[in-house]
């Protein structure tokens, strides 16, 4: 526990030195980055000791204004502590040849990014609801500073305030309602209390509601697709691979203290789980932008895993561990594995954009002869997140596959039905996530540059070798499936699991292992074979154009034309548009152009009708209301930076602070109401000090 | 005794290796005598096989190591999950809880790595083939991992060596309807997976019809040769979950049991070259329909399932 205090303590010192060094851009961007990278290798000390032993979980009391709140580091803590560690340190040294200390405001980079890694950090570890709000909203705050770190891109800082109003709106209407009610119902605000009293459809639907908008649940994901895209890329990395894990986070902890969920829960999950999946992936499917296409695919993972989650709970509900085992175990292993993945795709989108200077995928091609290591990785990634075997993406879904087909078998028929969804829409998702990716493998990294305005540079050493760790950990778990299987097994017993459950007789990893063996060897035996046939090349030509010899670069399928026949196929549920401009005349002067566009539904359909109706209020409301300097209306002092306050300021003076200062009164509201209820009902326990109150 | 095991092992392992090329024989054999002739000889694709291995390779300046690791992973992955699927008796070499879905994993791997070959030469045909692998093979999952579950359901065994073994006569006698449509539903797979008429022409002369043909256009020699074998192996694989839950077989003696399957493979052939010599290829935009329909066939047979264990 030491080790992780320190490397917090270590992140908030640097993250306060890199915000007074301004002048000096490059030694901040070195200090920040490095005391991220040692921070992370300081807190994963603590986390592996208590993955690999049996020990017990260590606690700390820390002293704070309000109250003494307790830090624990549990087995479900340590998980995600390894998650969040490995994959902020690649992006830490990643970002030290993406971010361009020429340019860029290094200074308020590296002391953003320490402080958000320290709240992530704190956020897994905190074992009271006051202490984990706190991590909850520097965390929500950091990574604002952060995507909106190029603001002078007017569509950035759109994004990034999509992204606050977004998750605060969760926060607000879901996540601080679930604590109030938890601390109404027990009577603490400490964790351990928690437990039995958060089997409520109340608590349940508001954690999936509140944690659903952080993880990006159809149709709450709206900001994650705007907001991933537009921020730095090792931002993205960890905002996909990391942050949107602790709204999987928070769900397993109420999870972790419900052990008698009524089944119409797990049957929620799993109708979210797959619904989001299958959406998610068929919209990253019709994707132009690759990092945009890459948070689709975040929203499918996240949509996998609650399906785990949901399948778990499903064997739970049945009374089969090892059911509830192999989706609990399969869940938080996909949790890992996705970080990894999504990582380093992140990161390679980083390279590209370096190298490149875009990531549109159709004005790219043929980058794999300039970047063999570069592509080699992206492929190692895009393998992993299809999940395809040997990979680290299969042994997670395999698992999850288990535990449906299971509950198939021995589940009544409701359950059965139920798990054969689930099983169908993970192979569909499967297939869909292999089409998507041999698009923008095949666009981006073969044949040959379709926009001779696109000169690639070459990608420096120090981005590539984060990508190249995350890789090796994608085949690494792949292979090594049994020990990793085992430790996500051990993992789930902090989600109620059982001690002695096993899952040698459903599905045994060790075998899966043998397997991943085997297809390696018949690599190497036929690659051998191959290089023994083929001594005497016959020669190199033009690719073969059916007799057509002349072919130029822009003859090749595009990206678009790819996903067409796909897209096409779904158009009623993308309701992707189409423009076609043919070329005119019989000797056109111009070459005809193609557009297509898929707006996100949930956004244009859902969301923007809802603001819409609530500003119309607002400006309704706004005649009788006071509107003067908004002056501590979103003040979280946390985040000391003079400049980015009052960029905050601004954007919240220019835009919503209707839509701020109402959620902030009717949350207030809602806890007058429910402080009322309380007091005209029987109990009569004295209300705690520092209680769960904004 | 413990060399006689060897021994047959060996040999039923040699036969599940020769097999495939036979059965693509026995397919065009009998196209041949449905147009009226002769036919090459019986061993033909032995010898085609035999001749690409001998060539050297011709590769366009385009490509790049993606092109020619993209044949040897295929194989790879193929020649692995032929190591979980029971072919020509009721056991194979390593079958354990769970195969069933590594299996089908393996068979997209060599999917995906035979599309990312095919996407690096910067062909527009190519890329075409490639675009239609991706949407056909996409829209085949859904259906093939609804016929693993009517098995799965059927038998309550994760393993592809249990689902379709002896488990299965229970279930012809009680739900036969079920098992139909699955094995329906499984043939059309079959034909979808392995490129045959009516989902694609494999001796279509038109670049712009074909789908698995245009997207090995440029490959040739011992690469050919590998995607050659490697799609006859496909075929065999899956032809034995077709085989297998049509004709579930108990654990008989292995002299009887491993020819009855041999003509049982050969029958499949025969019938896919009877399928081929009498329909025409689906239009494109006719196919997606084809696989919804063989979606919809296995999810029927689920139902069936369910309901009879529910009653």
């Amino acid at each position: 526990m030491n080790w992780l205090l320190a490397s917090g303590g270590l992140l908030l010192a640097a993250s306060a030195i890199c915000a007074l060094l301004r002048r000096q851009p490059r030694a901040a961007l070195r200090l920040g980055m490095g005391a991220a990278v040692g921070a992370c290798a300081m807190a994963l000390v603590p986390a592996l000791q208590v993955l690999l032993s049996d020990a017990q979980p260590a606690m700390e009391s820390v002293e704070l204004p309000l109250g003494h709140f307790r830090l624990k580091l549990d087995l479900l803590g340590a998980w995600f502590v390894l998650t969040i560690c490995i994959t902020s340190a690649a992006a830490a040294v990643h970002s030290l040849g993406y971010v361009d200390p020429q340019r860029d405001a290094t200074w308020s980079y590296a002391s953003v990014f320490c402080l958000l890694l320290c709240s992530l950090l704190g956020l897994v570890c905190s074992s009271d609801a006051v202490l984990f709000l706190v991590f909850w909203e520097t965390m929500l705050l950091g990574a604002f500073f952060l995507v909106g770190f190029h603001d002078r891109d007017p569509e950035t800082r759109r994004a990034a305030w999509v992204y606050l109003v977004a998750n605060h709106i969760g926060t607000a209407f879901f996540v601080l309602p679930m604590f109030a009610v938890l601390w109404l119902k027990s009577g603490s605000t400490r964790f351990e209390d928690f437990s039995g009293f958060a089997a409520t459809p109340v608590v349940f639907l508001l954690a999936l509601l509140g944690f659903g908008t952080k993880a990006g649940l159809i149709p709450l994901h709206i900001w994650l697709p705007i907001a991933h895209p537009l921020a730095p890329a090792p931002v993205s990395a960890i905002l996909s691979g990391v942050m949107v894990k602790m709204g999987v986070y928070g769900l397993v902890r109420v999870i972790s203290w419900s052990p008698q969920l009524p089944r119409w829960c797990a049957v929620t999950l799993i109708v979210a789980g797959a619904f989001s999946g299958l959406l998610g992936v068929l919209y990253a499917v019709a994707q132009h932008d690759l990092k945009r296409l890459l948070a689709f695919h975040t929203v499918e993972n996240v949509g996998i895993i609650i399906l785990g989650l949901g399948v778990g709970l499903l064997g739970r509900s049945l009374g089969q561990p090892v059911l509830e085992c192999a989706g609990f175990a399969g869940a938080l292993l996909h949790v890992l594995n996705h970080s990894l993945f999504k990582g380093l795709l992140f990161l390679s989108a980083g390279a590209l954009i370096h190298s490149t200077g875009t990531t549109m995928i159709d004005r790219l091609g043929g980058l794999s002869r300039a970047g063999r290591l570069h592509s080699s990785l992206f492929l190692i990634g895009a393998l992993a997140i299809c999940g395809l075997p040997p990979f680290n993406g299969f042994v997670s879904e395999w698992l999850i596959y288990g535990s449906l087909a299971g509950c198939a078998v021995r589940g009544t028929a409701v359950a059965s039905a139920l798990s054969i969804v689930g099983f169908v829409a993970l192979a569909a998702m499967g297939g869909l996530a292999i089409a998507c990716f041999a698009k923008a493998f095949g666009a981006i990294f073969l044949g040959v540059p379709r926009d001779p305005a696109v000169r690639p540079h070459r990608v420096p050493a120090m981005m590539l070798a984060p990508m190249a760790l995350l890789a090796l950990l994608c085949v690494v778990i792949g292979l090594a499936a049994g020990p990793a299987a085992a430790l996500a097994v051990k993992v789930s017993r902090g989600m109620g699991v059982s001690a002695g459950v096993s899952l040698r007789d459903l599905l045994p990893p060790s075998q899966l292992m043998l397997t991943g063996g085997l297809f390696l060897g018949a690599v190497v035996l036929l690659g051998a074979l191959r290089a023994l046939l083929g001594r005497a090349p016959a020669g190199r030509v033009d690719t073969w154009g059916c007799g057509y010899s002349r072919p130029t670069a822009r003859m090749q399928y595009t990206a678009t034309s790819f996903a067409w026949s796909l897209v096409s196929s779904n158009r009623e549920i993308l309701l992707t548009e189409r423009h076609v401009e043919p070329p005119l005349g019989v000797l056109p002067a111009a070459a005809g152009r193609v557009h297509s566009h898929t707006p996100d539904a949930s956004f244009d359909g859902l969301f923007a009708p809802l603001f819409a109706a609530l500003r119309r209020l607002f400006r309704m409301m706004q005649t009788l209301t006071w509107s003067g300097e908004p002056a501590v209306a979103h003040a979280h002092i946390e985040v000391g930076h003079r400049a980015s306050l009052r960029r905050l300021l601004g954007a919240v003076r220019r835009r919503g602070i209707h839509i701020s200062i109402t959620y902030i009164i009717l949350v207030l509201v809602a806890l007058f109401v429910i402080e009322a209820v309380r007091h005209s009902g029987a109990r009569t326990e004295p209300p705690p000090a520092g209680g769960a109150r904004p | 005794m413990i060399w006689k095991t060897a021994a047959v092992a060996v040999g039923e392992g040699l036969l599940v290796l020769i097999l495939p090329l036979v059965l693509m024989s026995v397919i065009n054999r009998m196209k041949a005598r449905f147009a009226g002739r002769t036919g090459p000889p019986w061993l033909q694709p032995f010898y085609d096989v035999i001749k690409l291995l001998r060539k050297g390779s011709v590769y366009s300046r385009t490509t790049t190591w993606v092109f020619r690791a993209g044949p040897v992973i295929s194989l790879a992955a193929l020649a692995t999950a032929a190591t979980m699927v029971p072919v020509v008796s009721n056991r194979c070499l390593l079958g354990f809880q769970g195969d069933v879905i590594v299996v089908v994993y393996l068979l997209a791997l060599a999917r995906m790595f035979t599309m990312l070959a095919a996407l690096d030469t910067g062909s527009s045909f190519e890329g075409m083939g490639a675009a239609r692998e991706a949407t056909f093979g996409m829209m085949a999952e859904p259906a093939l991992f609804m016929s693993m579950l009517v098995l799965i359901l059927s038998t309550g065994s994760l393993q592809l060596g249990t689902m379709v073994g002896a488990g299965l006569s229970a279930e012809w006698a009680t739900v036969g309807s079920a098992m139909v449509l699955t094995s329906a539903a499984l043939l059309i797979v079959l034909l979808t997976e392995s490129c045959r008429i009516p989902v694609d022409d494999p001796n279509t002369h038109l670049e712009l019809t074909m789908i698995h043909e245009v997207m090995v256009l440029d490959h040739s020699g011992p690469d050919l040769a590998f995607i050659t074998y490697g799609a006859a192996l496909k075929f065999t694989l899956l032809g034995s979950f077709l085989v297998h839950s049509i004709f579930p077989h108990p654990d008989w003696a292995l002299h009887l049991l491993i020819p009855l399957r041999v003509c049982e493979f050969i029958a499949l052939a025969l019938v896919v070259g009877v399928i081929e010599s009498t329909m025409a290829r689906l239009r494109l935009v006719k196919i997606p329909q084809l696989l919804a329909g063989a979606t919809v066939l296995s999810g029927l047979a689920v139902v069936l399932v369910l309901s009879r264990r529910g009653a």
